[in-house]
């Protein structure tokens, strides 16, 4: 058996119908017994009853200026994904200079050094005779190297591209649908005007034409 | 015949607009019944709604039909009507005239609709945000405590409670607004 406490924190589950039917069963027959517990059942049953009875406001919402939102909504996410596409090939060639031009940035002795081409030959000591001349020349940038650049460029051309077509696409038909509806509208429109003017010539039959002095 | 909403939207996937408008009709104005108590702020309820339905359309692709589409409809109408609220974090004090949607029945029962749906809007947007949230997901969503817990990210003991609460707030402050029990008999 169920004491006042327990069944008023039940009695919400119990009017949305979220108690098991024992439970609810133990519920109703507390109530049964309890004036207060009823009177607090009726309350919270009279306000979920307001809740039901309040209308909705009236809302229509406006289709075709739904489809010209939607329309400059894709076109801004179009917009800003080119930019970011046109940051990355930027970014992509400028590393791909750097890579040619073999640049060199960096600190050096409290100065900053920016260097490209090939390292400068280290002054070679007193001629000896058999000592070697400076290192090697670093090999020259093959078109290997440059190969996994060309790749991302291509997959970011590639992928704007399509994003492109599926925008202009989506576009094409939210355009196509706007004529529809505006087409519709239309329609209703001279069916309107057929209406009034019908009932025009009906009055007029019956009651003969108006003076404009009258 | 009454299309589900499941095979409206796999339509409108495939690219019928006219699915797409169906669903609209069908879902407007429960959509507006919900924004309306959860904003609490009437003037706004128009043009949130146009936004709850402009975001749908902009997130067709993502539906999955695993989930109900109410669900996920009330999930885009809470974000859009949390967005205005975060933008206009103005009591719902002044309720301007609203033009409600039975407006075929006589003025003498429209115009007490309208005084209910004025007190409703004062006394569920004067409770916090939290209580008047799992109120509104509860009762005009129907969504059960388990699926607004999963959308609020809140247990669902703490939302039953939050609504024990939130509906005893709401019964003492409809009576101070003179909606008492013997009114709506």
């Amino acid at each position: 058996m169920k004491n006042c406490t327990q069944t008023k924190e039940a009695l919400p589950a119990l009017l949305y119908g979220d108690l098991r039917a024992e439970e609810a069963a133990a519920v109703r027959r507390h109530l049964d017994g309890c004036p207060a517990c009823r009177a607090e059942c009726a309350g919270l049953r009279q306000v979920q009853a307001l809740l039901d009875t309040a209308p909705a406001p009236a809302v229509e919402v406006d289709l075709p200026r739904l489809y010209r939102d939607a329309a400059r909504r894709q076109e801004k996410r179009l917009r800003r994904w080119r930019r970011l596409a046109v940051a990355g090939l930027a970014a992509a060639a400028v590393l791909l200079l750097a890579f040619c031009l073999r640049l060199e940035v960096r600190l050096q002795a409290h100065q900053l050094v920016v260097r490209w081409g090939a390292p400068p030959e280290v002054p070679a000591p007193r001629p000896e005779p058999q000592a070697p001349r400076g290192a090697p020349p670093a090999p020259g940038v093959t078109p290997a190297d440059l190969q996994p650049l060309r790749d991302l460029v291509h997959i970011l051309a590639g992928d704007v591209a399509e994003r492109d077509g599926e925008q202009k696409r989506a576009l094409l038909a939210l355009q196509q649908r706007l004529d529809v509806l505006q087409g519709q509208a239309q329609e209703r429109w001279v069916a309107a005007q057929r209406d009034v003017g019908g009932l025009y010539a009906l009055f007029n039959a019956q009651f003969g034409p108006r003076d404009k002095g009258e | 015949m009454r299309q589900d909403d499941s095979e409206l939207i796999r339509r409108w996937q495939s690219g019928d607009a006219e699915a797409f408008e169906a669903l609209v009709r069908r879902w407007q104005t429960p959509v507006a019944r919900f924004l309306a108590r959860l904003v609490g702020r009437p003037d706004l309820v128009a043009d949130l709604c146009q936004e709850v339905f402009l975001r749908l359309h902009l997130a067709r692709e993502r539906y999955r039909d695993g989930g109900t589409f109410s669900t996920w409809l009330y999930q885009i109408a809470l974000n859009a009507a949390r967005d205005a609220l975060r933008r206009d974090r103005r009591a719902p004090q002044s309720l301007p005239e609203q033009e409600l949607a039975a407006a075929d029945e006589p003025a003498e029962t429209r115009c007490e609709q309208q005084e209910l749906a004025e007190a409703l809007d004062r006394a569920v947007g004067e409770l916090p945000e939290p209580l008047r949230e799992v109120l509104v997901l509860r009762h005009y969503a129907e969504m059960n405590f388990e699926e607004i817990g999963r959308l609020l990210g809140v247990p669902a003991s703490t939302l039953k409670s939050r609504f024990a609460v939130a509906l005893g707030r709401l019964r003492v402050r409809l009576q101070q607004l003179g909606w008492s029990h013997e009114e709506t008999r």
